[in-house]
């Protein structure tokens, strides 16, 4: 993961659960699923924590005329694949927010603001987030999201952010957190818990 | 807050230590329901431990470990559980699904602003931490070791803790010492009755059916230990034998021989052996009419070969049917064979026994051989303890009010105690009477029983201290807590005592249950109570010479 | 507001019928054109050139090369390991309403090896023009709109000028989405003589550069709107004492386009002759040797006619000019007509009218951190005003 400040796109349509991001950006540049956010709110007096769980690839001319060709070149593939700056859009799912130097595990008092830039979360700032464990309430609260692939991939992706030495008590300590929540059911826990192993 | 800093010089300051866990539930009769914290592992805890409970309102609260359960939040983990081979699900699921929990039995607490731990009256509340009670925790519990005090062992895994047992509660109520066979009842009695003697707090009279207590024990390893005679050298402790061959070919110092007229045999005396010498109710009933007819020397004429005509007038007048006649004779043949048993008056042995007991010497009353024979074990000390009795009964009127006339306090120990104690006897019996009229006349019991579920309810109930090495059958387990309020957490800590030399003692004289191990009944015992020299062992020193004194 | 569509339906009706007649008017003036061409072809070359040198400094259509008129090429098998690189130009006007002046250009290529199955190379270059010098002309106004698409085509030409460095050695086909002549130089020579020489050399030595790197260049004119041959056949219908200005301007066929008369003759694949481009500035070309020649080509089968122009090294040169007719119509073959290499280059290039916003905004912060007061005027925040409330309707 980079930590690199390079806006991954902008806020399109928002409420305080999450927020739909959009961006053109070559397929190797897209934000993956787990990915942590944030999109400034309150005219940049908080930033919104969001948790990308949906990616998809708009509607794209070009795209949708070289699927119809029979004679494309393998190397137009390639070029579509690797190279073209994709319009696509992501749905986050609001997590918390930060308020001056503060992260918290809440639903955010506002939105992010139209169009405001959505930046990754440095790997410092994902340590700092993921300290604390209260967002997998909010994540596991969510109907019609595969809530168990995102929990997945979000400690994951904290764990990573984490030096190598840490990696597997975070996510023992982590998969006990989800097991507090889900531990009514058994076989969601048991592949859930399959899923965080190191 | 003062308050607080007294009570961490009682508990123990906690600060920084991880609790065991919390108290999630329970009640003060059913016991404290206690959720491990996953990080601490199972296995390292054991029942009969203590923990010290942090109340909400400062009150810290002792509690003893009586059971240790896996749990889980959900009933179907049994069913689900995590792949065997997969060490993170596992690691993961011990964090939350699965748990610990402990039954803890609430026994003590502390307010704040006392500085001695009450019996409990409530409960901590929800989620207190619960700590592992550190042996300063326990010393503070259990009380220094002095005069009055008996250092009796160590509880489980806090070698350096001495549990203390307060003599004059032991002995100002009858106790019980319990046990399997060979568990170590006979060597705790003997601890027990050395620390009493030592501290002069009581004279014991001391049934040694089993010649363990006078001189010379041969333990099971083969080994011998000294008895309470070599102990007390110093005239504390007096043997009375039954068996005099037997007692001095064994070596043992004898005080006195104990022999028993036939005339001072009352048929309440015989009473108590119609079970064993097989007394129909028919002719045991008939038995006063006898002793009144044939006057004291009753038995020496049922036994005399020489015809009798009173006794033939007496069937000829149809008093007594001559079949019942001629069983009471059949049976009164045992007599015959108890050769302590004396034809005439007898002598004064009973006045030498109580003069001894109540000048403060404890009388060890050896039975040699006739130890194996169980009617002449109930029958002598049935016989003794009746008269033993009369005379404090006597003497405690006598003194109505002043203290200094009293008869010394008395223990009566007795082996086989449910012989004597059976619900069909112990309603008149005198052991009955002893163990019912508490400590009125100054007499009370130590009764040593490898079968408490043969004791009448009622006396059990009135067992103030109970010392019980391991038992394993479920009804004696049963009757060892009877009357005990919170027992039912008690019995997994006490059907997990090591087979030998653990106790759970509770009652009277101990501020709370406690499991220990009994202190080892050693020379360094015989040094505690000051008697490695006695006299004989310095005689032989001395003519060893003086190259053997650098030799050593 | 939007835009007042009750109004502007019936206007639009209106404007609908008038196309039809029109295209009906062009129909019908076709066939003499075609006639007209036939009969330019039935000249001999020479008497054509003659014809053509009779015209003079001011005839402004095609003029011949030996390639007959009505010949048509068909391509030949393109060469393996070929490269086909694009690029392509976008741009960011100067704004005296902005928070600052400046211009920006951004060029987009790409190169492909044909038969690789490799992912195309990408670069895209961005550069910031904010200097006095590059803002204003050599009398002091500033520049104008012309300016900057010149230095936009300048880099374009070097952006392709690299690829061809960076393949060295490989035949290349470096394709540019515009005609090869830099227009504006004609449109602001007189104002900015400098700096126009300056940029058309640098454009003609990376013309140099490329054809020394063993590539060759086609600039790639879709939808030609020209009348070049069309002009060539009207002159080729007049007699040789009626060439005059007057007969020239008074063309039959000005309505129509090159276009209509190929999408006739041509077929799908098939490449027109090579004619020379008859402008003034093909002069500055020709004396750097980039003399720039062009023909039509039916780049699919739905008719579609593109111009395309070659400088004369790559027309004189049968397998260069093959590379190119071949390489065109393999780029053209997926997307329908215009080549692959110049849609991506066009993606690449392109700023949004959201970038733009974004690099102001960056651009005022940059200022105020280094203390310069830097606000867009009046005008443009009341714009902004209006603008982003309707983005907030979206
Ligand atoms: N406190 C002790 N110190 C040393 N040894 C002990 C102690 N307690 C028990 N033992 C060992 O255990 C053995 C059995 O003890 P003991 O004879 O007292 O058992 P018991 O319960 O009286 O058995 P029984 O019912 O057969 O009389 C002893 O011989 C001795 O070896
Ligand atoms: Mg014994």
């Amino acid at each position: 993961m980079t930590s690199d400040d390079k806006a991954i796109g902008r806020v399109t349509r928002c409420s305080t659960r999450g927020f739909v991001g959009a961006v053109r950006l070559p397929e190797p540049e897209w934000p993956v699923f787990g990915t942590f956010c944030r999109a400034e709110a309150q005219q940049g007096h908080s930033q919104v924590i969001g948790l990308i769980y949906d990616l998809s690839i708009e509607d794209d001319e070009l795209a949708r005329q070289l699927a119809a060709t029979e004679s494309l070149s393998p190397e137009q593939l390639a070029d579509s694949q690797v190279n073209r700056q994709v319009p696509v859009e992501y749905r986050a799912l609001a997590v918390g927010y930060r308020h001056g130097e503060r992260f918290v595990q809440s639903l955010p008092p506002q939105p992010p603001l139209t169009l405001a830039p959505i930046h990754r979360l440095s790997d410092a700032d994902v340590r700092k987030f993921t300290a604390q464990l209260d967002f997998l309430k909010l994540v596991i609260a969510v109907q019609e999201i595969p809530v168990d692939d995102l929990l997945a991939a979000a400690l994951q992706t904290a764990a990573a952010a984490r030096p190598e030495s840490e990696r597997r008590a975070y996510l023992v300590e982590a998969a006990a957190e989800c097991a507090r929540l889900v531990g009514r059911d058994l076989t969601r826990l048991e592949s859930l818990v399959r899923s965080l192993r190191p | 807050m003062t308050n607080k800093s007294e009570m961490d010089t009682y508990f123990g300051e906690r600060k920084g230590e991880t609790p065991l866990g919390m108290v999630v539930g329970g009640s003060l009769s059913s016991g404290l329901l206690v959720k491990l914290d996953s990080r601490l592992s199972i296995e390292r805890l054991a029942v009969g431990r203590y923990v010290v409970i942090q109340g909400k309102s400062g009150r810290k609260f002792f509690g003893l470990v009586t059971d240790i359960a896996l749990d889980a939040t959900n009933p179907d983990l049994v069913r689900q559980p995590p792949a065997p081979d997969d060490a993170f699900a596992a690691e993961v699921y011990s964090r939350q699904v699965a748990y610990g929990m402990l039954s803890v039995s609430p026994m003590l607490m502390l307010d704040p602003e006392d500085d001695q731990p009450r019996p409990n009256k409530t409960v901590p509340a929800h989620f207190a931490p619960v700590h592992e009670a550190s042996a300063e925790d326990v010393e503070r519990v259990f009380g220094a070791e002095d005069e009055k005090h008996l250092f009796l062992g160590t509880p489980l895994d806090m070698e350096a803790v001495h549990v203390n047992l307060d003599l004059d509660r032991f002995v100002e109520r009858s106790s019980g010492v319990f046990g399997k066979s060979g568990t170590g009842k006979s060597f705790l009695t003997r601890i027990l009755l050395a620390g009493i003697i030592r501290a002069g707090r009581a004279s014991a009279l001391i049934f040694d059916m089993h010649n363990d207590y006078g001189w010379a024990v041969k333990e099971e390893g083969g080994h011998e230990v000294k008895g309470l005679r070599q102990l007390f050298p110093g005239g504390q402790v007096s043997v009375v034998t039954l068996d005099e061959d037997t007692s001095r070919s064994r070596g043992s110092k004898v005080d006195r021989v104990l022999k028993i007229g036939t005339q001072q045999i009352e048929p309440e005396d015989v009473e108590m052996l119609s079970g064993l010498l097989g007394l129909s109710d028919v002719q045991t009933g008939a038995l006063p009419f006898l002793r009144r007819r044939l006057g004291p020397g009753w038995i020496d004429r049922l036994l005399s070969d020489t015809p009798d005509d009173e006794l033939e007038k007496m069937v000829e007048d149809e008093r007594i049917v001559s079949s019942t006649l001629g069983a009471i004779q059949r049976k009164f043949e045992f007599f015959r064979r108890m050769g302590f048993l004396v034809p005439g008056a007898g002598d004064d042995a009973v006045d030498d026994i109580f003069r001894r007991l109540n000048q403060g010497s404890s009388v060890v009353l050896e039975f040699g051989r006739y130890g194996n024979t169980l009617a002449a074990y109930i029958l002598v000390a049935n016989y003794l303890t009746r008269r033993v009795h009369e005379r404090y009964v006597r003497k405690m009127n006598e003194a109505v009010g002043k203290k200094a006339d009293e008869p010394r306090p008395l223990v009566i120990v007795i082996e086989e105690a449910h012989k004597f104690l059976d619900p069909a006897v112990a309603g008149h019996t005198v052991f009955g009477n002893i163990a019912r009229e508490l400590r009125k006349y100054n007499v009370t019991l130590l009764i040593v029983d490898q079968r408490p579920s043969g004791i009448d309810d009622e006396v059990m109930s009135q067992i103030g201290t109970r010392v019980t090495c391991l038992l394993d059958n479920e009804a004696d387990i049963r009757a060892v807590f009877s009357g005990v309020s919170g027992a039912g957490a008690l019995r997994e800590v006490l059907a997990r005592l090591d087979t030998r030399q653990q106790a759970l003692i509770l009652g009277h004289a101990v501020p709370m249950p406690v499991v220990v191990r009994t202190r080892d009944y050693d020379e360094a015992f015989y040094q505690w109570l000051g008697a490695t020299d006695d006299a004989g062992e310095r005689k032989q020193r001395a003519k060893r010479g003086s190259e053997a004194l650098f030799g050593e | 507001m939007g835009l007042n569509l009750p109004q502007i339906l019936g206007q639009l009706e209106k404007m609908s019928a008038a196309l039809a007649e029109q295209q009906a008017a062009l129909r019908r003036l076709l066939p003499a054109a075609r006639k007209a061409f036939e009969h330019a072809a039935s000249l001999t070359f020479e008497e054509l050139d003659a014809q053509v040198k009779r015209a003079g400094d001011r005839y402004r259509g095609a003029r011949p090369t030996e390639e007959p008129l009505l010949a048509v090429f068909e391509p030949p098998p393109l060469d393996a390991g070929l490269v086909v690189a694009g690029a392509d130009g976008s741009q960011i006007y100067p704004d005296r309403h902005a928070p600052a002046l400046y211009f920006a250009v951004q060029v987009g290529g790409l190169a492909m090896e044909i038969g690789s199955g490799l992912p195309p190379q990408v670069r895209t270059q961005s550069q910031l023009y904010y200097q006095q010098e590059d803002l204003h002309d050599q009398q002091g106004y500033p520049i104008g709109n012309a300016m900057v698409n010149g230095r936009r085509d300048a880099q374009e030409m070097k952006a392709l000028a690299d690829w061809a460095g960076t393949y060295a050695g490989r035949p290349l086909v470096a394709l540019l989405d515009n005609g090869l002549l830099l227009w504006f130089a004609l449109q602001v020579r007189e104002q900015n003589q400098k700096d126009v020489d300056l940029i058309l050399q640098a454009y003609l030595g990376n013309l140099d550069r490329l054809r020394d790197s063993g590539g060759c260049v086609a600039g790639f004119i879709d939808r030609p709107r020209s009348a070049d041959v069309l002009a060539l056949a009207h002159l080729a219908t007049l007699p040789p004492s009626g060439v005059s200005d007057e007969a020239l301007r008074v063309n039959p066929f000005r309505a129509l386009t090159d276009r209509a008369l190929f999408e006739e003759l041509l077929q799908p694949g098939q490449r027109s002759a090579c004619f020379i481009d008859s402008s003034p500035l093909n002069e500055d070309f020709r004396k750097k040797h980039h003399e720039v020649l062009f023909f039509y080509l039916k780049t699919d089968s739905r008719g579609t006619i593109a111009r395309v122009e070659v400088p004369a090294w790559v027309a004189k040169d049968t397998a260069l000019l093959g590379c190119v007719h071949a390489a065109i119509l393999d780029q053209c073959r997926s997307t329908g007509g215009f080549p692959y290499v110049l849609v991506r280059a066009h993606e690449l290039a392109v700023i949004t009218n959201e970038d733009r916003q974004q690099l102001e905004g960056l651009i005022q912060q940059r200022l105020l951190e280094s203390g310069l007061g830097a606000r867009p005027s009046q005008k443009a925040t009341t714009k902004r005003w209006t603008r982003s409330r309707r983005k907030h309707r979206l």
